[in-house]
């Protein structure tokens, strides 16, 4: 008998289950940057987590402060790295109403069309990501082909592809190459749709993740309010908020579109939203393109600029959420207080209320969902 | 039925291995940037080594990253004697481009700048108040426009 | 859904600064909590809270919204020598990590938190680095 071997015996007498701590990351490679996650794992079932963050903290609202309101937009682009455009307009908005800086017509339709385009690669990435996340390598091949695609355009008129310091107080850098204007104009409106249709039949219909994201980690409404999420998250739940509705800015009240929002609140849903998403943004690029005015594209603003004294917090619809500017002027060139408040900081916290109770291979479906930056969250 | 979705993507997937490759044959092939692309900071010169700079340090007060050190001529200030850059901390932000009232810093689009040497990152654009051959060579010694005169004054 | 700003403050011992961009309520911190309690219950939700440090003061700023466009500022003024003010983590469960990050930059303390640890920066860093007192390295060789 085996049980009478001297130290199997024993093994089976003195056997105690008990729940492991598991450390994921800073350094795995599903964690999209240096995220680090504590489980508390009962065998494959997540007791408990806490995430870590603070890897990549750069300190960026202390360096704003020793800054010029103009050399602070660097910064800003470096927030969150893969949606700068919307970064650097909640920015700006945040400085002209302070400053009451007025902008032209001109400038806020180009403001639109890129805000919007960078929210087509924005959430091309997480598509990728999404798949890399679940195990397959493909999405993230195929995501990159228009990603790059609509980079090239960011580089021709802006002259960088991640990092474009393109955005001004009062308006934007220059105008754009009619000619390259024209370029993208065919692309969104012919092959950009057929990616999203590629992409559609690569992965939506897909019987495998179907299965792996229906119902998983559910949200309601009052939860997301009370978790602080935001964004296409919150929309995924049944909300209707959605700033650039709500507190219309630059040209959302002359388009033609509507939010996308979906009822189930799980993990397929919030899937489902952003690939809508991604299509109306598509959409509206095209009307800024066709709609645009000609004219002016900048109001002349003092290089250095000192504004009034006082403070002011702009809410803004990044990709990711509410992205909030608050800005405390002392009337100097260089901001007194310089505060983000970061959408996908407060989508990570909700974290360990959504995967408490879930397998630890459903927890990557779940952090995919989320779509965080670190260098947002960290800062 | 069960199986659908998957026979579609398969098909996506085949579709696209027989269909042309989405690759930059790098190191074979070069690609051509748009000539804004913000790549390499250089300046304008003329043949003879004259740099149309005149040292007024709008480029060195308004970079975020402290990037630029120029050496004005101690008899003539509006001379550089030396314009160094340290491209190790640089962010390509073009800040100092755009903010230049001679247009005489302008980026080339020549990326293939990597080196095993921190040292190397820093160069001369000026050296010994001649143009270094980094420097763009341009016919004129007059900006194309007149110096855009913005309001506003310099960092303090 | 509009909120009656003045009623509000009025009833928390405060009183609304309309000097701003945007209507603020600036309260004592005894009521901090009962004001955000107040406002949560006519079905306010939070967007952000930070603090800003005055120097001698360090006022602890939450941003709110009453609706959907309509946002609403709340402060409270604490000194320097005793930073403890009531945590809003009772009232809005999403304050969690904001209170840990402004606890983290400026050393103010939460009571009632359940894990006011530091959040950006290490275990074991000394200091806040977001108050004024904390100076950089450029900025320590120039002194």
């Amino acid at each position: 008998m085996i049980e009478d071997h001297p130290r199997v015996g024993r093994l089976q007498k003195d056997a105690v289950t008990e729940s492991i701590v598991l450390n994921m990351g800073p350094q795995h490679p599903s964690m999209h940057g240096v995220f680090h996650m504590q489980l508390e794992l009962s065998g494959e079932t997540i007791l408990a987590a806490r995430p870590v963050i603070g890897y990549l903290h750069r300190g960026i609202e202390k360096l704003a402060e020793h800054r010029t309101y103009a050399q602070c937009m660097v910064l800003v682009d470096r927030l969150d790295y893969i949606s700068q455009y919307c970064n650097e307009w909640a920015y700006c908005r945040a400085i002209e109403r302070l400053a009451r800086i007025e902008v032209p017509e001109r400038a806020e339709w180009l403001r639109t069309m890129y805000a919007e385009l960078v929210r087509v690669t924005s959430h091309l990435m997480w598509f990728g990501s999404v798949g890399l996340d679940l195990g397959g390598w493909t999405p993230v091949i195929y995501a990159f082909i228009p990603r790059e695609r609509i980079f090239d355009f960011f580089e021709a008129t802006t002259g960088s592809r991640l990092m474009p310091n393109y955005l001004r107080f009062g308006g934007v850098k220059e105008d754009v190459d009619p000619a390259e204007m024209e370029a993208l104009h065919a692309y969104l409106a012919k092959d950009l749709i057929d990616a999203l249709d590629e992409f559609d039949g690569l992965v939506t219909g897909n019987e495998i993740f179907l299965s792996r994201q229906r119902g998983l980690a559910p949200m309601t409404v009052d939860q997301a309010h009370a978790w602080g999420v935001t964004g296409p998250m919150l929309r995924a739940c049944g909300s209707t908020r959605d700033l650039r509705i709500d507190t219309p800015y630059g040209v959302y009240d002359r388009l033609d579109w509507e939010s996308c929002t979906d009822t189930r609140g799980d993990a397929l849903a919030r899937y489902s939203v952003r690939m809508r998403e991604m299509r109306e943004s598509a959409k509206m690029a095209l009307q800024c393109i066709e709609r645009m005015p000609a004219g002016e594209v900048r109001t002349k603003v003092a290089r250095v600029l000192r504004p009034p004294e006082g403070e002011v917090y702009v809410r803004h619809e990044s990709t990711r959420g509410e992205l909030g500017f608050h800005i405390v002027s002392d009337g100097s060139p260089k901001p007194y207080r310089f505060r983000v408040r970061s959408p996908a900081f407060m989508n990570v916290s909700s974290l360990p209320h959504l995967c408490a109770g879930a397998k630890i291979s459903e927890f990557f479906a779940i952090f995919g969902g989320i779509d965080n930056v670190m260098a947002e969250i960290d800062r | 039925m069960f199986g659908q979705g998957l026979l579609k993507g398969l098909s996506v997937t085949g579709r696209r291995m027989l269909g042309k490759t989405e690759c930059d044959m790098y190191p074979y092939r070069k690609r051509v940037l748009p000539p804004k692309s913000r790549i390499f900071l250089s300046m304008r010169a003329t043949p003879d080594g004259k740099a149309l700079c005149n040292a007024c340090l709008t480029c060195q007060q308004g970079c975020p990253d402290n990037v630029i050190r120029i050496e004005q001529d101690p008899e003539d200030r509006k001379r550089a004697v030396s314009f160094r850059v340290n491209s190790g901390r640089c962010t390509f932000c073009g800040i100092c481009e755009e903010n230049c009232p001679r247009h005489a810093l302008t980026f080339t689009q020549d990326f293939e700048r990597a080196t095993f040497d921190k040292g190397t990152l820093t160069y001369a654009l000026i050296a010994d108040g001649t143009a270094t051959g980094a420097c763009v060579i341009v016919e004129r010694t007059e900006p194309e426009h007149p110096a855009s005169a913005e309001g506003g004054e310099d960092v303090g | 859904m509009t909120v009656d700003l003045e009623a509000v403050a009025a009833a928390h011992s405060g009183r609304v600064d309309r000097e701003g961009l945007d209507p603020a309520i600036v309260v004592p911190r005894e009521t901090w909590r009962q004001l955000a309690q107040a406002l949560s219950e006519a079905g306010v939700w939070f967007s952000d809270l930070t603090c800003v440090d005055r120097g001698e003061t360090v006022e602890v700023v939450a941003q709110v919204c009453a609706s959907a466009s309509e946002q609403i500022t709340l402060k409270t003024v604490l000194p320097n020598r005793d930073l403890t003010v009531d945590s809003l983590w009772p009232v809005w469960p999403g304050m969690d990590w904001l209170e840990r990050e402004a606890y983290d930059m400026f050393g103010v303390s939460f009571v009632g938190h359940p894990d006011l640890t530091r959040i950006l920066m290490f275990d074991g860093f000394e200091g806040y680095p977001l108050r004024k007192s904390f100076l950089l390295e450029t900025e320590e060789k120039a002194s």
